[in-house]
């Protein structure tokens, strides 16, 4: 393998550009809506609590909407067909829901200085052990996720023809850098360029390259043949019989997982105003528009002839959307595109470190190793650990094989959603005993990673971790049938719960202090207790009003 | 600013016309949760199957339900 034996020069000059212009935003975003310091979390971490509606905007869909779900997505179509279009009803479906719970979690966090899911629960709760639970469970979430915005990148490099690692060390050491300066200013300001670039690109690609394939017609037929001919009968252009229930299961599981992840509640957190996420919720889906026509690209890449790059001897499928850009614009778009992906991963991957930094600082560092932590103590301490949470990530991609990041990821949705009983019943409920969510959390964990880890793929061979579908034949039932993981974990989690919780209130067990009260959950910015932060630019969008 | 709608019981249950309204939430879920209903290749749209863009039409159908809700629900701001 030779390094640039055949990189095309005017695609890597426009990467390079693209790369070096958000790197100066990165650093510039230090001053933008400044602050008079940045040494505390309210400023670094969540960015002055002061996002309005727009920049919440390109913020929660350069957050949610990775580098990684652009080249998967469309690669899952291309590899298994219909099952791969779960993410369109996936993200139709979780701003309804979040739309109901996140201003809850809005302005219970205000009032009382919440900077992670985690200190809600522990002033909820009253509990130490369920908040570190919860903290610990956010931040092994998010480490693989992270690593995955890497894979994201590595198919773009692939598909130029550039096959070394040093530009992924060097991609993330600028990050690094400008995330330890800025803090979730960086990836709010980046996140402007990413999506218009993703938006151009995505418009521009189904737009053009149907009509060099022929139309609609001629690609889902190119689909169909493949398909037909593949062995394992379990893909296609529509669902099989078995997969309706899988493709249901897996689409709600991970919408209700989607917005646990710290990095969600992060940015749901860094907006202004509780109005300002419920008409983000109306607005984000113009993303999930994108995403669908994202995917259709896996069979637009069939009918093209495109063939995933072999590295290691392994195809990865993977490359597909990238090779198939590199096909059919000219050069200098299919840089765009490539730039357009390449910093698609740098957005979230800085939300995400920032997040598991902030996990780390509040509910590990201050609670269990400098109680009497200071704000600026607080702010390095959040700041260095984005700094190693970065460094993990590249070491994992480096040194392990990808494969293994996958795995973590679908362990990952799996254990986030088993804090939902704590998290969202816990914004509506204080039914819930913390030692009974706690024999819940665990009882989930375990039954999740047993199935995760007891499912075989039969396509690649896998004996473990094949995929996020257990089969119900597993518990006897004669079925083909199967059903997405985290959802019959959560189910367990969620009636352990309840159980242990009736038995302590049986047992007349106390709870644990609830340093909050029914009004904290609806008080809306600019109420007494909510007032904006002192430090904060009094800068208004026009739009707000 | 006034401190009058915090006196009015904002921790208690919501008036009964916004509890109504939020229902409506639950219907984009209803339909896109239920694959049998659309998990069928006719009638195609442009060549691309219904089983697509029938999932694809959801996306606006829940962003009007959304709105719906928003609007409906809306407490009357302070200013």
């Amino acid at each position: 393998m030779i390094p640039f034996a055949s990189v095309n020069g005017v695609e890597l000059a426009i990467v390079i550009f693209l790369f070096g212009l958000v790197t100066v935003l990165g650093f510039v975003a230090a001053r933008w809506r400044r602050a008079k310091a940045l040494d505390s979390l309210d400023e670094w971490g969540l960015g002055g609590r002061n996002f309005g509606s727009w920049i919440t905007w390109f913020l929660l869909g350069g957050d949610l909407y990775t580098a990684y779900t652009f080249v998967a997505v469309p690669a899952l179509l291309f590899g298994v067909g219909a099952l791969g279009f779960f993410a369109v009803p996936y993200t139709i479906i979780v701003y309804p829901m979040v739309f109901l719970v996140a201003p809850r979690l809005w302005s219970v966090s205000h009032r009382h200085g919440y900077v992670t899911p985690a200190d809600f629960i522990r002033g909820r709760f009253g509990s130490g052990s369920l908040a570190l639970m919860i903290a610990i469970t956010g931040i092994v979430a998010t480490m693989p996720y992270i690593a995955l915005q890497l894979v994201g990148i590595e198919a773009v490099l692939k598909a130029m023809g550039i096959l070394g690692e040093w530009p992924i060390i060097i991609a993330f050491g600028v990050l690094a850098a400008y995330t330890y300066q800025s803090g979730l200013r960086a990836p709010a300001l980046i996140a402007f360029v990413k999506d218009s670039l993703i938006y151009l690109v995505v418009i521009v690609a189904v737009i053009y390259i149907p009509t060099q394939l022929g139309g609609f017609d001629d690609i889902f037929a190119a689909a169909d043949k493949k398909f037909a001919a593949s062995e394992p009968p379990a893909d296609g252009v529509l669902l099989g019989n078995a997969a309706v229930l899988g493709y249901s299961t897996l689409a709600f599981g991970s919408a209700l997982a989607l917005f646990l992840y710290p990095h969600s509640i992060t940015g749901v957190l860094a907006a202004r105003s509780r109005d300002t996420i419920k008409r983000n919720m109306a607005a984000l889906p113009a993303y999930s528009v994108m995403l669908g026509l994202l995917a259709l690209l896996g069979y637009m890449a069939i009918a093209a002839g495109i063939e995933p790059v072999v590295s290691d001897g392994e195809p990865d499928p993977n490359t597909i959307v990238p090779l198939l850009f590199d096909d059919m614009f000219p050069d200098w778009f299919a840089g765009i595109a490539f730039g357009a992906i390449a910093i698609g991963a740098l957005v979230p991957a800085a939300i995400m470190s920032i997040a598991a930094a902030n996990l780390w600082t509040r509910n590990v560092y201050k609670e269990y190793l400098n109680r009497d932590a200071t704000p600026a103590q607080e702010a390095r301490s959040s700041k260095l650990a984005s700094l190693v949470v970065k460094a993990g990530a590249v070491i994992v991609i480096l040194l392990l094989d990808p494969q293994f990041s996958i795995d973590l990821q679908l362990i990952g949705g799996v254990i986030i959603v088993q804090t939902l009983p704590a998290i969202v019943f816990g914004l509506y409920s204080r039914f819930f005993h913390a030692w009974g969510l706690l024999a819940g959390w665990a009882v989930g964990l375990l039954a999740g990673l047993y199935m995760l880890y007891d499912t075989p793929n039969a396509t690649t061979g896998k004996a473990h971790f094949g995929g996020p579908q257990y089969a119900l034949s597993n518990f006897g039932f004669d079925t083909k049938i199967t059903v997405y993981t985290g959802l019959i974990a959560l189910l367990a989690n969620i009636v352990v719960g309840v159980v242990v919780t009736l038995a302590l209130r049986a047992a007349k067990r106390p709870y644990g202090t609830d340093e909050t009260e029914a009004s904290d959950y609806v008080v809306e910015a600019g109420e007494p207790g909510v007032e904006p932060l002192p430090a904060t630019p009094v800068e208004e969008e026009r739009i707000e009003r | 600013m006034t401190d009058e709608r915090l006196t009015r019981d904002p921790g208690g249950p919501p008036a009964p016309r916004e509890t109504r309204w939020t229902w409506l939430l639950l219907v984009p879920l209803i339909g896109t949760l239920i694959p049998w209903i659309y998990n069928t290749r006719d009638p195609e749209l442009f060549g691309v199957p219904f089983f697509y863009w029938y999932q694809m039409v959801w996306i606006p159908v829940s962003v009007l339900v959304t709105v719906t809700v928003y609007r409906t629900t809306r407490r009357e701001r302070p200013r």
